[in-house]
């Protein structure tokens, strides 16, 4: 009998894990079109700029310009050139830089990359972790006083954007206070990290918390909720083992949000700290017209957040046990 | 740890309860204090049940949540619920939680949302023992599927490891109370338990914790409006009103020797399923209501709409590129024939598609196979303008009376809507003067008429929407579950305002419902339905006396009749399970999965509708 | 109908639960006040916006010069400064507000109502341009075809719209579901009433709230592209360049930012305050509870 359960238990099981793989399956499938279309849409926005690469340059003898372009590529027809860029994509190749001439995109942005990746990490995991026990303490103290200072704070740093807040709080802690540096990476010691990371989370924390509040407020007043206290769980193993798995499905699906906002704001962080990362070489790309460099980082942050988009979804498939595969 | 029950003597009672009262302050300055239950006072002896009932607003769910400490933190609570020798309202979370789950344990109305979604089943069960009897995870889980198998749950030991959307209404409700009784409680609160279910699995349900409470010795607390449920389970009553209690004593006394008007009057204004009342319903508040004609005596004239094997089907689910579209059945051919003055009762669980039918026969929703014949023109034939012209003659009364009218138009605006479209040229002037006069008939003041629906009542805005559908002057109205969503005493104002239009006007009514007692009342005929299919069609006394079907015979026995003495001696025949999917329904008859008389033809064959006794039936045993 | 009592329409009732909001009345009085300046800006001062003062090259504030905000690093006033750049941001965000009204609201409303496929395929469009990373295609925008303001509208709105598509729609589907839909169209109401009768008016609650959050939301956009230094160009100006300049000089002349960057936080923070008064007080579920 108990046997004969257990394989019941592991025929489930495999048949759950296979519907969670076909689900992954169907979902990866439909995010191809969705990279298809944005590299189209990037190469398809440069080459129509109006201005060539080399336009800012001085005067150009036009034999040099016709080899410039054949070097380049940009003599063959779109469509070759369109296929020409996917297939070195496909193997991690964004081609030169225009504009750093011994580099190529690809080197540029495994340079960025780790620094942005380190600020931009470090960020989300903070505003996750105080968001998240934010907005549930101001839930769990509704309408007290904790409460009304945590959302007023959180409406603050919704509505003070970060390149607002970064000088603002060089101003303070860097240039008045002098207790953190104000700018680059200096020898590398996290501190230098700690004013830009704090920028970056803030308005993220903000938002986190208020989300977390809100539907941490709504689950606390379902039915289940009532059952669970009806079976005389103490307060904290409903918050942990009941309320809290539901109160993160919003959070869940805000972590694409999130990263997009997060990423957006690296650029003018690492502008403002002058942090070498990958925001500051997409703006320092943009301003120089640095077509193939510009159009890199745009690709590869969509890709990013097309493939951060598809686990947070089966992140959410996972935690929520009603959704439709 | 479970609380042991201190040395007590026997006389002593389980629960006492003295001068309970709830009220909630109004937050604003312009808001009056509300008192939900004022100055209660009831006992419940060991392994008793007590049935606590009244209509909504009564506070009688208010009283049983202040018991456990589960009130909203803005109400005030005053006087005291001795439990175990201590004041279940003056202890705070710490010492309520010993008592909660262990000593007395509560189930809701709605099994669906009071199981928490996200966690597996055996996980919330496990859960309670863990915190009450200190048992491991592994013996809770073995616990937990020990009481799945009581509460006669089929492979209890799967059962732990599912969701509870993978579940049966009926099936979650059985786990709830296995849940409920997982530490064996002293008292079990039960929350309007059955009213969320079908009207078999009730029967099932009910059952259930009767035999319980035999077994477990268990006492109950039933709070329900339920008159039937009331009868059938409990041993003594208390009827409550506006918070407070009108009577209270054994089951017996307050049905047949009440001396409480309103208690008389409630138990009055129930249609019983057992026998016609010859009269309108009575009203509470009303009692010189006056004798009116019996259905019987209204004449019926010649047919005016044919239905002819409708089917209505819907895509169920998201087609994608992996998936092929799925459909759902929701009516697979059904026929009927309906005359001038008459009145068709459709009864059926949820799933059995008689409001897609309605909808089908209004053309509300895309026919897919069949035709719907109004005073010989074919609907589906005509073109839009002709078929927006046919739609006077055929309205529909909804059973959300809320939902049903528009939350930003006036009451005026709301039951002119009709006259605006069928008489564009009609002045303003002109249909206020209408407006105002079928408001009236519909027992609402025309002063009314510039105020919007949120200030209204369920029972007068059921009103509003029977004018809105009454104004054009129709000649067919759908009325889909027109008194499901309201209590006892509103229900029967409803049911006795349709049967007097219905005489006024000459108006043909199909009464869909799942409510036998009401669709007896109110019918000339009526049909059971099952799955999108015809169980069963006859004269309302033919069905009701001697059904052939025997999802018919099984429906009629599962409704409670609130009459202890008729309640009790009762031979019910029980279904097992709950209604199947209609997106996959069993092939050949749809109920044989359910049916006590199902054999290997059923299986194979769909039986059509064939003539027995009095009735149409289709089932290859009647 | 003389002895007809005027009902509380749900506009009326939320109207006094906005009244009773004290954050949210507070932010509407300040809203306006920052409107009035920035509207009178011209009025309000004895300097122009574009115009240098040689020798008052940043300089503190102070009341005697009449620079009650102090001067800029090329003697510009900033008090008419930080006026005429909130007249950029405020227009920016209206404008491109209104086009991601109208085109969200065609695309939601259209999706929701017909449903479908054709509903299937609008919403996967949505979902598809979702997935950009929108701020980087402004920014090339704004790189190859040079700096706009019309440009910013309709880049910031045609992004915008996406999610005034998605709430129209979701709206829109649960209201065809409602009962009184139904009424309507078994009453013959023709499709064309029954969205102009029964749900636009029961949109707007929603569409004004999402209007109130939107505006701030654009704002910020075009801030943070002036502050890249891809915004509006000089002499003209917008709060988010004020506070680029203001942050390059703001160890020599901290007004320079604070000022700016004050007016900016403080609408936005009006905006969302206001948007979060309207949306409990429009929301149906409370009044539930409390009726």
């Amino acid at each position: 009998m108990d046997g004969g359960a257990a394989r019941l238990d592991a025929h489930a099981h495999t048949a759950q894990n296979r519907t969670m793989l076909s689900f992954a399956f169907r979902r990866f499938l439909s995010a191809i079109p969705t990279l298809l279309i944005l590299i189209a849409l990037a190469f398809a926005l440069i080459r129509v700029a109006p201005g060539g690469p080399f336009d800012t340059e001085k005067q150009i003898p036009p034999e040099i310009e016709a080899r410039l372009n054949e070097a380049y590529h940009l003599d063959e027809p779109l469509y070759q050139q369109f296929g020409r860029y996917l297939t070195g994509l496909a193997q991690g190749d964004f081609g030169p830089s225009f504009q750093y001439k011994d580099f190529t995109v690809t080197e540029l942005i495994a340079a960025g990359f780790p620094v942005s990746l380190k600020l931009g990490g470090l960020a989300m995991l903070l505003a996750l972790l105080v968001g998240i026990s934010v907005g549930t303490l101001a839930a769990l103290r509704q309408n007290s006083r904790t409460d009304h200072v945590a959302m007023a704070a959180a409406m603050t740093g919704i509505s003070i954007p970060n390149f607002v807040l970064a000088p603002l709080l060089v101003l303070l802690f860097a240039v008045t206070l002098r207790w953190l540096p104000a700018g680059g990476l200096g020898d590398g010691s996290l501190i230098n990290l700690v004013l830009p990371v704090i920028s970056l989370a803030l308005p993220q924390i903000a938002y986190i918390a208020r989300l977390t509040r809100g539907s941490m407020i709504e689950v606390l007043r379902s039915d289940f909720i009532r059952t669970a206290r009806a079976q005389g769980l103490p307060g904290r193993e409903i918050i942990l083992g009941h309320a809290l798995k539901p109160a993160m499905l919003p959070i869940v699906s805000y972590l694409g949000p999130a990263t997009a906002g997060i990423i957006t704001g690296s650029v003018v962080i690492e502008q403002i700290f002058g942090v070498p990362g990958l925001g500051r070489y997409f703006v320092q790309g943009a301003l120089n017209r640095d077509y193939t460099l510009v159009m890199g980082v745009v690709v590869f942050y969509g890709v990013l957040i097309i493939m951060f988009n598809f686990l947070v979804d089966l992140a959410y498939r996972w935690l929520d046990p009603r959704v439709k595969l | 740890m479970s609380v042991q029950m201190a040395a007590r003597p026997n006389d002593d009672p389980l629960l006492r309860v003295e001068g309970l009262s709830v009220s909630y302050p109004g937050g604003q300055p312009d808001q009056q204090t509300i008192h939900a239950v004022r100055n209660l006072s009831f006992v419940i002896a060991a392994g008793e049940t007590l049935g606590i009932v009244g209509e909504s607003g009564s506070g009688k769910t208010q009283s049983a949540l202040s018991l456990m400490g589960l009130l909203p933190e803005t109400a005030l609570k005053a006087g005291s619920a001795i439990f175990a020798g201590r004041d279940l309202l003056s202890l705070d979370d710490g010492k309520l939680n010993q008592i909660r789950g262990s000593a007395i344990s509560m189930i809701f109305q709605d099994p669906m949302t009071s199981l928490n979604p996200h966690i597996a089943i055996g996980r919330q069960m496990s859960r309670v023992l863990e915190r009450h009897q200190g048992m491991s995870r592994r013996t809770a889980l073995k616990v937990a599927a020990e009481m799945l198998d009581a509460v006669r749950v089929p492979d209890a030991a799967d059962r732990l490891r599912q969701y509870p959307h993978e579940l049966s209404g009926g099936m979650r409700q059985r786990i709830m109370i296995a849940t409920a009784l997982l530490c064996k409680p002293q008292l079990l609160i039960a929350d309007e338990p059955t009213t969320a279910l079908d009207v078999t699995v009730q029967a099932q349900i009910l059952t259930l914790m009767h035999d319980l409470q035999h077994e477990l010795g268990t006492a109950i607390l039933l709070i329900t409006h339920d008159m039937g449920v009331v009868a059938g389970l409990c041993d003594r009553v208390l009827v409550m009103r506006d918070g407070q209690m009108r009577e209270c004593g054994s089951v017996n006394k307050v049905f047949y020797e009440s001396q409480d008007n309103y208690t008389r009057e409630l138990l009055a204004a129930v249609p019983r399923l057992d026998e016609v009342q010859p009269r309108r319903l009575a009203v509470v508040g009303d009692s010189e209501a006056e004798a009116t004609a019996d259905i019987d005596s209204r004449p019926v004239g010649d047919t005016m709409l044919t239905v002819d094997k409708l089917e209505v089907r819907f895509s169920a689910g998201r087609p994608g590129p992996f998936r092929p579209v799925q459909f759902l059945h929701a009516v697979a051919g059904v026929s009927l024939e309906l005359g001038r003055g008459e009145t068709l009762g459709i009864v059926g669980e949820s799933g059995c598609g008689k409001s897609s039918l309605a909808r089908g026969v209004l053309q509300l929703v895309d026919v897919h196979a069949g035709r719907v014949t109004l005073l010989g023109e074919e609907l589906g034939m005509l073109d839009k303008q002709r078929l927006k012209q046919r739609r006077r003659q055929m309205q529909i009364i909804f059973q959300d009376p809320l939902a049903s009218l528009d939350p930003r138009m006036t009451i005026a605006d709301i039951v002119a809507e009709p006259l605006h479209t069928f008489f564009p040229t009609m002045s303003r002037t002109r249909q206020l003067v209408k407006v105002k006069a079928i408001l009236e008939r519909m027992g609402l003041e025309a002063g009314y008429m510039n105020r919007y629906p949120h200030e209204f009542s369920g029972g007068q805005c059921q009103r509003i929407g029977i004018a809105r559908a009454l104004i054009a002057e129709p000649e067919l109205v759908i009325c889909d579950e027109p008194v499901s969503a309201l209590d006892v005493s509103v229900q029967a104002q409803i049911v006795n305002l349709l049967m007097d239009l219905q005489q006024d006007m000459g108006l043909a009514l199909i009464f869909i419902a799942h409510d036998l007692a009401v669709v007896r009342h109110i019918s000339h005929r009526v049909m059971v339905m099952y799955l999108g299919r015809i169980a069963e069609v006859a004269d309302r006394d033919a069905l009701y006396n001697s059904p052939r079907h025997p999802y018919t015979q099984a429906l009629i026995s599962a409704v409670p009749i609130p009459d202890p003495r008729v309640e009790r001696n009762r031979d019910r025949t029980l279904l097992a399970g709950d209604v199947p999917s209609p997106l996959e329904p069993p092939s050949g008859c749809a109920f044989r999965t359910r049916c006590p008389l199902a054999d290997a033809r059923c299986a194979a064959e769909t039986p059509g509708l064939r003539t027995a006794g009095e009735s149409l039936v289709a089932c290859h045993h009647a | 109908m003389n002895e007809a009592v005027r009902g509380n329409s749900l506009w009326a009732d939320a109207r006094q639960s906005l009244r009773r909001n004290r954050a949210a009345m507070t932010a509407m009085a300040i809203m306006a006040v920052v409107c009035a300046l920035v509207l009178l800006a011209p009025l309000l001062s004895a300097y122009e916006f574009d115009s240098t003062d040689w020798d008052q090259i940043s300089e503190p504030p102070s009341l005697v010069t009449g620079h009650w905000f102090g001067t800029d690093d090329v003697g510009r006033d900033l008090f008419v400064r930080t006026l005429y750049g909130g007249r950029i941001s405020l227009l920016v965000g209206l404008a491109a507000t209104l086009v991601s009204l109208v085109i969200g609201i065609a695309w939601g409303a259209t999706a929701g109502y017909i449903g479908g496929r054709t509903d299937q395929v609008m919403m996967r469009t949505v979902d598809v341009v979702y997935a950009m990373p929108f701020m980087f295609f402004v920014i090339l925008l704004m790189v190859f075809f040079g700096r706009n303001i019309l440009l910013i509208f309709v880049a910031v709105g045609a992004v915008n719209w996406l999610d005034m598509a998605r709430i129209v729609r979701g709206q829109t589907l649960s209201l065809k579901k409602k009962e009184f839909i139904e009424a309507a169209r078994a009453g013959g109401v023709s499709n064309f009433n029954i969205v102009r009768r029964h749900i636009v008016p029961n949109l707007l609650g929603v569409v004004i709230v999402y209007v109130t959050l939107t505006i701030p939301q654009v704002i910020l956009v075009e801030s943070f592209l002036s502050f890249l230094g891809l915004g509006v160009q000089e002499p003209m100006t917008s709060w988010g360049a004020l506070v680029n300049d203001g942050a390059q000089a703001m160890e020599s002349a901290p007004w320079a930012l604070i000022f700016p960057a004050l007016f900016l936080a403080l609408t936005l923070f009006c905006f969302n305050f206001l948007g979060d008064g309207l949306r409990d007080a429009l929301d149906p579920r409370d009044r539930r509870a409390s009726g």
